[in-house]
């Protein structure tokens, strides 16, 4: 502050000293001391009563309230749940390649979740064609059997450069020669009890006949 | 102490004397001493007589029951004008958030009030006789609170800097430039009263 600003500032200075004293009524120190008597003191308020006062909740409650309902807006326009029926099934990756390869853990070496899931397929695969071969009825032989006997013809060959996988390819040409892509096929994949394994084979049973009874015509 | 001798006293020596003893006669000497500056001072700072008496008295009840919360290295002075003071911040802000939640602030002419006219005693017609006063009592009431509570301790009240700083709790420097801007806004405000 400059020393001249009190000059400048001297008109409002000389005006506010020149202003009259206002002065306390003359009864001031009788009601002061009958409020002090008579217990009439202002209320203190608590420190939590401050925080909670109603006008001081506005702003916060405005705020949660605003909140709140942009959260439910958001939420009705992004939850607009899709319809299952209407979307395009989830493709599988194992079953999407037209040739499976199949990374197999060699020598008893660790062995890699993948690697595990590839060698259980192709173990799998295997087992379904022995039991093809099994449930296939004894007495039915065809002269020309082979070519509608469920076969796996397994080609393993060394993998890239390492020595530790192996390449297994599988095709089956029981029904087709034509290797069957399964990618752009829509299935899903359904996890079968054992009556409905013991029906699908009865079908299949009966769809082997069928085509035997066809060949023989 | 014999009352005649009370009268002499300083007010740090009376505010000793009414906690230490609880001499009620010290505690009035000082309500006598002081309800007319922190009357003035209130006053001024609100421009509402009626608010302005009961923010005095509640200061003074404050004194009363919390004497014990003062400590002889303050002067009284600035001890009393700080809870006057503050009570008259509290006062202010209560009154403002009222008027601004009440039915006069949606309304088109602002200044229109409701209260029921009080024809009672009001020596703040009294002492704001001149039109003068009065313009600069509404000139005051325009100045930026914390601007305004600053010109009326040192014009009004003739407090000095090192006083005003102790009450309100700020640094010299500031109150130095808190002063000269209110006075600032005060002259902004009375260039009509200086054409004259």
């Amino acid at each position: 502050m400059n020393p001249n600003d009190d000059m400048k500032y001297q008109d409002v200075v000389n005006n506010l000293k020149q202003m009259q004293q206002v002065k306390a009524p003359s009864g001031f120190e009788a009601d002061l001391m009958r409020r002090i008597n008579s217990g009439r003191y202002p209320a203190e308020n608590s420190y939590r009563r401050k925080i909670f006062l109603p006008y001081r909740l506005i702003p916060s409650a405005a705020l949660a309230l605003t909140a709140i309902l942009l959260i439910f807006v958001l939420n009705n326009n992004g939850t607009t749940q899709d319809n299952p029926l209407l979307q395009a099934p989830r493709e599988r990756e194992d079953s999407a390649t037209k040739t499976k390869t199949a990374l197999v853990s060699s020598e008893g070496q660790s062995v890699s979740k993948d690697e595990l899931s590839t060698s259980r397929e192709i173990s799998g695969g295997q087992k379904i064609a022995d039991n093809l071969r099994q449930d296939k009825p004894a007495g039915n032989s065809a002269p020309n059997k082979e070519n509608f006997s469920p076969t796996v013809k397994g080609n393993i060959s060394p993998a890239g450069n390492s020595d530790r996988f192996i390449t297994a390819n599988f095709t089956s040409n029981r029904i087709t020669d034509y290797p069957v892509s399964k990618a752009g096929l829509n299935f899903r994949q359904i996890n079968l009890s054992t009556e409905q394994k013991v029906q699908l084979s009865r079908l299949k049973e009966r769809l082997e006949l069928m085509f035997n009874e066809r060949s023989k015509q | 102490m014999a009352d005649n001798n009370l009268d002499e006293l300083t007010d740090e020596e009376l505010i000793l004397e009414f906690q230490q003893n609880n001499t009620v006669r010290a505690f009035e000497i000082l309500v006598e001493r002081y309800k007319n500056p922190l009357t003035n001072y209130v006053f001024r700072f609100l421009g509402d007589y009626e608010a302005c008496m009961d923010v005095v008295q509640d200061a003074f009840i404050k004194v009363y029951r919390y004497k014990d919360s003062y400590s002889s290295i303050a002067k009284f002075s600035t001890w009393i004008y700080t809870i006057a003071g503050n009570l008259a911040r509290t006062e202010y802000q209560r009154r403002r958030r009222r008027k601004f939640f009440s039915i006069n602030a949606f309304g088109e002419d602002k200044d229109e009030t409701y209260d029921i006219p009080d024809e009672s005693y009001r020596p703040d017609q009294i002492t704001d006789s001149g039109i003068k006063d009065e313009i600069i009592q509404n000139a005051i009431q325009k100045v930026s609170p914390a601007y305004r509570e600053m010109v009326i301790l040192r014009d009004i009240q003739q407090l000095s800097y090192e006083e005003i700083a102790e009450i309100t709790g700020i640094t010299v420097g500031t109150v130095k430039s808190r002063i000269n801007r209110g006075r600032a806004q005060l002259q902004k405000l009375l260039k009509d009263i200086y054409r004259e």
